[in-house]
């Protein structure tokens, strides 16, 4: 794939693994992502799929020891990430690129009040004055729907739902290209799940941003997602845009996980539950790494690493199954 | 006419707490046929686990009924309580926290078994546990492995083999599939629907996952506050939700239907304190429709329909 200017984030063939005493621990294996402006990727998969490591690559975050960043490249918005010295990886972070994660209760700082927290960033990225952030600082709790007053409040004032939206006062302050929101609502109730990415589309739209959404939740993708990318130990089996994903599943562990999730209009439609566990990354299978739960694997699957292929328009899936001609994925009965 | 399994009446449990009165269940009512599966959902901090433990007895109520096969649970001595666990059993959200790390799986699906003397020696004991793992779909060569050995949806099944070792009427199932991922979950569920369809297990499900709830109910209770505001058969409920939460938080669920558009009813702030609660609608500060009569006392629970119970003095 060429690197395309258009593109805020392009990865190629980034693999990392975490090297352990138990082994080494194949946590991302050759992921591709293009990520055009102002559009959202969808980032899907189960627990240890991989798809929080691959985040931490883009902002060069992953714990290094054990973590090791093996191959590929990174160009966020025409710089190449993997090569940058740390100073300057720095003055990227929370500047250029932000991330939201999942518990808004353990990634705010407990003794320093929440208007300084996101002053902070405003003051190293942006050179402004003490006046001046605190000034900014209560202008952007405002836009999450938060009074400037309570500025001068502690993190333990605040309820879930109110600190998840102080941390994404934080990620905007300085107006990201891209921000990386992982699991940004598992920790939320329903309601406050619907106004957190009610606010975070908003948002998006308003600075022009990028957005990655790392989530388990197809709903969450469906909802807020231009674009999806699978994710099954470490490697995509199927990208494409919502539609095509959503209406013309391709790969056998998507239909999987749509086939775990009840139907709320129909009731009769059983779960069926894909059998079995993901392999363990120590050791992962030969060949394609979902054969031993796949319904449709045969012998070349055991044997062959399957790519990820362009079907038509923008739809890839990675299987050895659509050489057989006529191949359809049986769908839910 | 259906045999009443469990019935719950003006179930309340306040909690001194250093501002004031916690009202954490605040008088709710409803009844379990037996063999059918009550959906009890809502957000954290409504009550809804502290119901679960309340029917268990794992906390004492303030006050209020609870009847479980026509004895009071309440009012059971030391003895008679031992004797009603045999019948009713719970299901913890976390696997992770739920089982002792320094017990085996043999010994933690043992417990109950020697609890009650149910197997007459070792060998009887085994072939038990041994059935038991079976039965949730635990290979059989994990009988010695410890809880951090497994991962969650295995250790979910000890809780499962756990709760089934007395052969219970009656299991309060609290999120236990919350902390699993979804293939896993639909595992679980599946699972637990197996069981009530070849044992007749009454289930009491708890749950903030409505999609989870409204397959595997065949009635759901949406609580808010410590109070149940609407109740009803799971598929009218879906269908003709009433209450003005019931139906944000039926909006609020993300569809993986790319063609469906919804109109999201979004709420307004967030659960108030359940400490010392005003006399009042306590849905009415976030509520879309609340009007002047909604602050004059609380509403009751009233049938609008047959089987369909709502409070709410505007609907």
């Amino acid at each position: 794939m060429d690197i395309n200017k258009d593109n805020v984030l392009s990865i190629k063939d980034l693999v990392v693994h975490y090297e352990t005493l138990e082994g080494v621990v194949h946590a991302v294996n050759g992921i591709d992502i293009n990520l055009g402006r102002k559009k959202t990727l969808g980032l899907v998969g189960e627990t240890g799929a991989g798809k929080t490591t691959t985040a931490l690559s883009i902002l060069r975050l992953v714990p290094d020891p054990p973590g090791v960043i093996k191959n590929g490249s990174i160009i966020l918005d025409g710089k190449d990430i993997l090569s940058m010295s740390e100073s300057k990886m720095r003055s990227i972070r929370g500047r250029e690129v932000s991330m939201i994660f999942q518990d808004p209760m353990t990634s705010l700082n407990p003794v320093i009040t929440v208007g300084e927290q996101i002053a902070e960033v405003l003051r190293l990225h942006e050179g402004v004055s003490n006046s001046e952030a605190a000034k900014r600082a209560e202008e952007m709790l405002e836009m999450v729907g938060i009074q400037g007053e309570r500025a001068c409040e502690y993190p333990h004032q605040f309820s879930g739902g109110m600190k998840q939206r102080v941390v994404i006062a934080i990620a905007l302050a300085c107006n990201p290209k891209l921000l990386i929101a992982d699991e940004p609502t598992t920790a939320l109730d329903v309601t406050i799940q619907a106004q957190v990415l009610e606010l975070m589309k908003e948002l998006k739209n308003k600075f022009d941003m990028s957005m990655i959404m790392i989530t388990h939740d197809l709903g969450i993708v469906a909802e807020t997602c231009d674009e999806v990318s699978v994710i099954y130990a470490g490697r995509i089996v199927e990208h494409g845009s919502i539609r095509e994903v959503f209406k013309n599943t391709m790969h056998p562990y998507t239909e999987g996980l749509f086939n775990s999730l009840p139907v709320i209009n129909n009731k009769q439609a059983k779960l069926k539950p894909i059998p079995g566990l993901m392999p363990d990354p120590i050791e992962l299978p030969l060949g394609c790494s979902f054969w031993p739960r796949c319904p449709y694997a045969f012998e070349r699957c055991r044997q062959e690493q399957p790519v990820l292929r362009s079907f038509d328009g923008t739809h890839s899936t990675a299987c050895h199954a659509y050489d057989i001609s006529d191949f359809k994925l049986k769908g839910r009965c | 006419m259906p045999e009443e399994l469990l019935r719950v009446e003006n179930l309340k449990k306040y909690f001194n707490t250093k501002r004031g009165l916690l009202h954490a269940v605040d008088g709710i009512t409803f009844s379990i046929e037996k063999g059918k599966t009550l959906g009890l959902v809502g957000e954290s901090g409504c009550g809804k686990s502290t119901t679960g433990r309340l029917i268990m007895r794992l906390i004492e109520p303030t006050d209020g009924k609870i009847i479980f096969n026509g004895k009071d649970v309440i009012k059971a001595n030391k003895n008679e309580m031992h004797m009603l666990r045999r019948d009713m059993q719970i299901i913890f959200q976390d696997p992770f926290s739920s089982l002792n790390p320094r017990k085996s799986i043999y010994e933690l699906i043992s417990e109950p078994l020697r609890w009650f003397n149910i197997c007459k020696n070792k060998g009887e004991e085994k072939e038990r546990i041994e059935s038991l793992m079976e039965t949730v779909g635990l290979a059989r060569r994990l009988i010695g492995s410890y809880p951090h050995e497994l991962d969650g949806g295995r250790r979910q099944r000890i809780g499962v083999a756990r709760a089934l070792a007395l052969e219970p009427k009656f299991i309060v199932c609290d999120e236990p599939v919350s902390a699993l991922d979804v293939s896993i979950q639909a595992q679980i569920i599946n699972l637990l629907e197996k069981l009530q369809s070849e044992r007749g297990i009454t289930y009491l499900f708890i749950t903030h996952d409505l999609s989870v709830v409204n397959y595997f109910s065949n009635d759901i209770a949406v609580m808010y506050l410590g109070m149940i505001v609407e109740k009803a058969p799971a598929v009218e409920l879906f269908e003709n939700p009433l209450h003005p939460y019931t139906k944000a938080l039926l909006s609020a669920i993300p569809s993986i239907d790319v063609d469906q558009k919804r109109d999201r009813i979004l709420l307004k702030g967030e659960i108030s304190s359940p400490i010392n609660p005003a006399d009042q609608c306590r849905f009415a500060k976030r509520c879309n429709y609340a009007q002047d009569i909604c602050l004059c006392g609380t509403p009751q629970l009233r049938e609008v329909s047959p089987g369909h119970f709502l409070s709410c003095a505007v609907m």
